[in-house]
């Protein structure tokens, strides 16, 4: 038999971003209150092309087989007009009325050319193993990059289907599974291009046009190249009530995407992208499924998803990449933290930690990873009275990662209002970190690098499932009314307002916190009619 | 169904695939043509008499925002000023702070700025110089090539003067960075000589003048860096500039607005100060007509930005939104042949120099709107000592060259010893010290350190000494 399927689209979206601030009526800095308008339009063109061709056919009685071959195009284009004014007339409110306008344009334009083959056997459909191989082209490679090839094989076997295997009662089913494969991620549009700016400058009390370099460019670069063993089974058990995927992966990424910082003697762009040694992940993924209690009037059931992560360097084939307090060094988590670390005592006795009394090490150490090892979350759900309500509770683990706790930082080192400078009855640990940091040689940001391991009750929801009558009143089906709350409890040693308080900064976008709210609390009550 | 049905059909579909993965396929024998992309927002080349000369105003760009500009971090001017008696920080910036209390700090985030800014020009300007030779018709637009030359001898007397020893140099050929070794700080002054040397080898074509004047002056200064017993060189180096000259970054409303009036009178992020640390200069009581200024009275209007500290701001009057910026003048030039005058025992001459700029009001910078001027200067009597000579010779230089870069590299040479061509002050005779005004004490900075992310250059480790 065989199969065919082309498809094609475009997706288009326009946005119109804009901005008014009449004059006098906004905050009184700079010149804000001389007022501006913005008005940016902005499209987006998503391009694509999928067409394959399947096969299918039986080489034996028991053995079935599929081939695929298929061609995937990928264009997407992006365009942004900007014009924006300020020194506003009071009142007006278009670009064209400010006494300083200003306008921008800029483009973004990128292509990928894929084609693969995928060979499938299938053997008394019980054990199927897959072959695949994959060629992608993309106008982000350098020009001395052609193009890469991702190769796959996979094999599933439902063992407990054999005759051999000793299926015990309690157990439904038991699939097996294995993959290794490699994918890619490419570079951005221009991250392979050496190039200059064309912009505007005063020359001599006249603008006049110029030309600004402004990307070395590599003409090596070529894609991050990742290959990943997955080891796992799937298992129902206990009348299907009780079902576990358990997977194993190790991920090693070669050529990895690192925006390596160009030292700033070079007079160039702060960062080049380079394919840099190799990182390693692995860990493991679980989905656990379980109906406890199914009875007509009450019914519990349970999932519990759990996720580990382990990443490191393995070669970084250049220097280590330092930064204020991250670095790349190999045999360390990629994006991990680095700070002087320091002892203290209470040398003296007076309960305050002084300067003298503070020891920083002469170089940065490791402090830990800036992305959670494990990640686990847990959903159960109560049906009640008759299965009228369901109440349902989600809770949300994260753990291993350490965050810097920006605000506590600034309130100690800039606003002078933190706890660890201003309460003498302040642990000496508070105290010792805000010395560290405003009175040792060092600056060094160690103490406020701290874990951020948490514990939230991240969503609370109870259902009613009208009765039939009450829908009918409203010319439905059915319906239903929720009430949720989300945020509702914290539990985390993190000294900062909350560890979830996302902050994101520099070329890798490492989550810090700084100034930003956390997750509110909010309640939400929703009516659902189905018709 | 039995095999013997079926195989033949399998061998049916054998073609059929292959024909259609063929099909398929085939596109991938053009995807370099299919996959070509173009960017308007950039350019791959400046191959043009035209791209030439825009390159080199791209140099005059990064000047701006090496020294004035508003884009990207604080550039140099008002940050290296901020360690100085110029500035005060008004921020909540700590990075700011920080600098304004003379920490010595690698990891300031606002370090990296101006050093890759003012490395930029440099490198920008050799790109420049190379493409306008091969463009731009000699030998009339030759000036242009002497004024990236120059550009870039100021750039490394900036360095110089503002960094510590061990600054590297490092360069990009084609894709590849060519990282630097550290050099002292006198190893800038020299090859920034040696460039303006160059500068003033080509300096014939429409703006010759200007550009020789500069080079000029820019040999003096780096001269003068060296030691004092290079005065009467960098007297003989600046002899030929006018007093009335001037070579100025360019403010404009769309393209690079002064940072200084952005970050002092607009955000209140800076604040002029006076005597700071006890030692710094009057700037603000003194009422020089050289420095007019004008401190807020208004708690809804002039308070500095950090409201935990309600300070009035105190405004320079100088500089307005679009008001160029001298960074080497005639001036400067009259400033470097009195010091050699008083290097040399000739105080007369010396204090003639030093009255004859005061006197004459032309000299004076024009006043901004909302601004008053200090009453005219009056001729200074002979100071009784050497040491008070000394000065009056570096207090002129703090008011008559406010705001633009001379007096960090002017507090390192006061105290930079003797021995080393130096004025033998001591630290706290000249740098700020004792309590700061948002609590603690002042640190012992005394020049900026080369930033952290300087360590991505395998030559380098950090600052090879922290000498004046």
């Amino acid at each position: 038999m065989i199969s065919s399927r082309i498809a094609a689209g475009i997706d288009y979206t326009h946005r119109e971003d804009g901005d008014l601030c009449r004059r006098s009526e906004c905050v009184a800095f700079a010149t804000i209150p001389l007022g501006f308008r913005t008005n940016n339009r902005t499209n987006f063109f998503d391009y694509t092309l999928d067409a394959n061709v399947a096969a299918t056919y039986a080489l034996t009685p028991a053995l079935r087989a599929t081939t695929t071959v298929g061609l995937q195009y990928f264009q997407s284009l992006f365009d942004r007009n900007g014009a924006s004014a300020s020194d506003l007339p009071p009142n007006a409110t278009t670009v064209s009325s400010g006494a300083i306008p200003s306008v921008s344009e800029s483009s973004d334009e990128s292509k990928t050319l894929g084609a693969f083959i995928e060979q499938q056997f299938a053997l008394r459909q019980r054990l199927f193993v897959t072959a695949a191989l994959r060629r992608d082209d993309n106008s982000a490679f350098g020009a001395d990059f052609s193009a890469v090839y991702y190769p796959k094989l996979g094999v599933s076997y439902v063992i407990s289907e054999e005759s051999f295997f000793p299926r015990p009662a309690w157990l439904n089913n038991l699939r097996l599974r294995g993959a290794l494969g490699a994918s890619g991620t490419q570079p951005n549009v221009t991250d392979a291009i050496r190039f200059f700016t064309p912009t505007t400058a005063s020359v001599d009390a006249v603008d006049r046009g110029a030309i600004v370099f402004s990307a070395i460019g590599n003409p090596t670069l070529k894609p991050e190249r990742a290959t990943e063993l997955e080891l796992g089974f799937d298992a129902s058990a206990l009348r299907n009530r009780l079902s576990v995927d358990f997977t194993y992966y190790r991920k090693r990424t070669r050529d990895a995407l690192i925006a390596r910082i160009v030292a700033p003697s070079a007079g160039a762009a702060t960062t080049r992208f380079e394919n840099l040694g190799s990182v390693q992940n692995t860990g493991i993924e679980m989905l656990l499924s379980a109906q406890v209690l199914d009875r007509p009037t009450f019914g519990w059931d349970l999932t519990l998803t759990a996720a580990t992560n382990h990443n490191k360097i393995l070669e970084l084939g250049v220097p280590p990449i330092i930064g204020t307090t991250v670095q790349q060094r190999e045999g360390f988590p990629i994006d991990g933290w680095w700070q002087r670390p320091y002892t203290y005592s209470d040398a003296n006795g007076n309960g305050i930690i002084e300067a003298s009394e503070i020891v920083v090490e002469d170089s940065a150490a490791y402090i830990g990873p800036s992305i959670p090892t494990r990640e686990i979350t847990v959903i159960t759900g109560f049906d009640l009275f008759r299965r009228r309500f369901r109440v349902t509770g989600l809770f949300d683990h994260k753990g291993g990662r350490y965050q810097l706790n920006g605000t506590e930082r600034i309130r100690c080192e800039s606003r002078l209002n933190c706890d660890g400078l201003v309460d003498p009855t302040a642990s000496f640990e508070r105290q010792a970190r805000v010395v560290a940091l405003r009175e040792t040689a060092a600056r060094t940001q160690y103490g406020f690098i701290e874990r951020a391991d948490f514990w939230r009750f991240r969503e609370l929801a109870i259902t009613y499932n009208m009765p039939p009558g009450m829908a009918r009143m409203m010319r439905a089906n059915s319906g239903t009314v929720t009430l949720a709350a989300r945020n509702l409890f914290l539990s985390s040693d993190y000294t900062g307002l909350d560890p979830e308080s996302a902050y994101f900064s520099g070329n890798t976008g490492i989550q810090s916190d700084f100034q930003t709210a956390p997750p509110p609390t909010f309640w939400t009550l929703r009516v659902n009619f189905g018709f | 169904m039995t095999p013997t049905t079926r195989r033949p059909a399998t061998r049916r579909l054998v073609p059929a695939v292959a024909l259609a993965a063929l099909g398929l396929l085939s596109p991938l024998g053009c995807s370099t043509e299919l996959l070509e992309v173009e960017d308007p927002d950039i350019l791959l080349d400046a191959n043009s008499p035209a791209g030439a000369v825009a390159l080199r105003n791209g140099v005059v760009l990064r000047l701006a925002q090496a020294v004035t500009g508003t884009q990207g971090p604080d550039a140099l001017f008002v940050y290296g000023g901020l360690l100085t008696d110029e500035w005060r920080s008004g921020d909540t910036f700590v990075q700011r702070n920080n600098q304004d209390q003379r920490i010595w700090d690698p990891q300031n985030t606002f370090n990296a700025g101006p050093f890759r800014a003012l490395n930029r020009i440099r490198v920008e300007a050799q790109r420049a110089i190379a493409s306008l030779r091969q463009w731009v018709p000699q030998p009339d637009s030759t000036f242009l090539i002497g004024q990236m030359y120059a550009l870039t001898a100021y750039s490394m007397v900036l360095i110089g003067e503002h960094y510590c020893n061990g600054t590297p140099l490092s360069e990009v050929q084609g894709t590849a960075v060519v990282f630097g070794d550290p050099l002292s700080n006198d190893s800038l002054f020299a090859l920034a000589v040696v460039f303006a040397d160059s500068a003033l080898l080509n300096t014939r074509g429409r703006d010759s003048a200007r550009t020789r004047q500069l080079a000029a002056v820019v040999t003096g200064r780096a001269l003068l860096d060296r030691g004092r017993a290079n005065l009467p060189a960098a007297a003989a180096a600046v002899a030929a500039v006018a007093t009335t000259f001037r070579f100025d970054v360019s403010h404009a409303l769309n393209v690079n607005q002064n940072q200084i009036w952005g970050l002092n009178n607009s955000a209140k992020r800076y604040t002029m100060v006076d005597v700071e640390g006890g030692v710094g200069m009057n700037y603000m009581t003194a009422n020089d007509p050289r420095l007019p200024r004008a401190t807020g009275t208004s708690t809804a209007n002039d308070l500095i930005f950090d409201s935990a500290f309600p300070l009035f701001v105190t405004r320079q009057g100088i500089w307005a939104r679009t008001t160029s910026v001298a960074i080497a003048s005639g001036i400067e030039a009259r400033l470097i042949e009195a010091e050699a005058q008083l290097q040399a025992g000739n105080t007369t001459p010396w204090l003639t120099a030093i009255n004859t700029l005061r006197t004459t009001t032309a000299n004076y910078p024009a006043v901004q709107t909302g601004f008053t001027r200090g009453p005219t200067l009056t001729a200074l009597a002979q100071p009784a000592t050497t040491a008070a000579r000394e000065d009056v010779m570096f207090r002129e230089r703090a008011f008559w060259m406010f705001g633009s870069g001379h007096r960090l590299g002017d507090m390192r040479r006061l105290i930079r010893a003797t021995a080393s061509g130096g004025y033998g002050r001591t630290e706290a005779q000249v740098y700020p010290t004792g309590n700061f005004f948002k609590g603690g004490v002042y640190g012992d900075a005394i020049q900026l350190s080369i930033p952290q992310d300087e360590a991505n250059n395998p030559n380098f480790t950090q600052c090879t000494d922290r000498l004046p």
